[in-house]
C-alpha cells in the first residue's frame, strides 16, 4: 500500500472531508464496492435512505487509517461523520437507523438547498 | 511474537471489560471465526454518555486488541434499567 501523504496531511484532509460533505464515510473499499461486511452494511443504510454521501477508501494510503483513528479516537472502520461530527461505526449507525435517530439527524442537519 | 499475540479468548475480553467497568454485566461471544467478537455491555458508568462515548469506554478497556487479535467487535452498550437488580 502506498504512503503518499503524511499523518498530518491526512488529518487535514479528514477535517476538509467532513467539513465539505454532509455525510462522509471512511470505509474498507470504494463506494458501493466495499471489501468488508461492516463497510457494506453502512453503505446499504445510506443507499436505502437514498441520501447523498461520500466514501473514502482507507486502503488507498497506509497513513490514512492511523490518522483517522487518532482523529476520531475510534480504533476500527467504517467510520461515519455527519455534519462534521463523528457518529460511529457500523453498530451505532445501524442502531440509529433502526431507531429512526439516524434519519432525524440527517434531516435536521441537511444543507439547505438553494431553489 | 506476532503468532501468539493474535489470539484472545472471549473470557479474556469479558474480564478486561469487567475490570475497566466495575459492576458492569458483560456477555462476549465470537461469530464467523475466532477473531470476530460480539459483546453486550450493560454498565452504570454509561449513564449520561452518548453511544459513541459508551463504545469508546469499552474500546479503551480493550486497548491494543482491536485491529489485532480482535478483527471486529459488534458491540451493544446499554445503561442498566433503573431498579433492575437481577443477578
Amino acid at each position: 500500500m502506498n504512503q503518499e501523504r503524511s499523518h498530518e496531511e491526512w488529518t487535514e484532509q479528514i477535517k476538509k472531508d467532513i467539513a465539505e460533505n454532509h455525510i462522509f464515510v471512511y470505509a474498507k473499499g470504494e463506494k458501493n464496492m466495499p471489501v468488508c461486511g461492516f463497510s457494506a452494511r453502512v453503505m446499504q443504510v445510506f443507499n436505502h435512505l437514498d441520501v447523498p454521501y461520500e466514501v473514502r477508501n482507507i486502503f488507498t494510503d497506509a497513513n490514512m487509517r492511523p490518522a483517522l483513528c487518532a482523529f476520531s479516537n475510534w480504533p476500527t472502520t467504517p467510520q461515519v461523520f455527519i455534519n462534521g461530527e463523528f457518529v460511529g461505526g457500523c453498530d451505532i449507525v445501524t442502531e440509529m437507523f433502526e431507531s429512526g435517530e439516524l434519519q432525524q439527524m440527517i434531516e435536521k442537519s441537511a444543507p439547505q438547498t438553494q431553489d | 511474537m506476532e503468532g501468539d499475540m493474535d489470539f484472545v479468548s472471549p473470557d479474556e475480553v469479558k474480564s478486561r471489560i469487567e475490570q475497566a467497568l466495575p459492576g458492569a454485566r458483560v456477555q462476549v461471544g465470537t461469530f464467523s471465526g475466532h477473531d470476530h467478537f460480539e459483546a453486550v455491555v450493560i454498565a452504570p458508568q454509561f449513564e449520561g454518555k452518548s453511544r459513541v462515548q459508551q463504545h469508546q469506554m469499552v474500546y479503551q478497556a480493550l486497548d491494543g486488541l482491536l485491529g489485532g487479535a480482535m478483527h471486529a467487535l459488534a458491540l451493544k452498550t446499554r445503561v442498566p434499567e433503573s431498579g433492575s437488580h437481577e443477578e
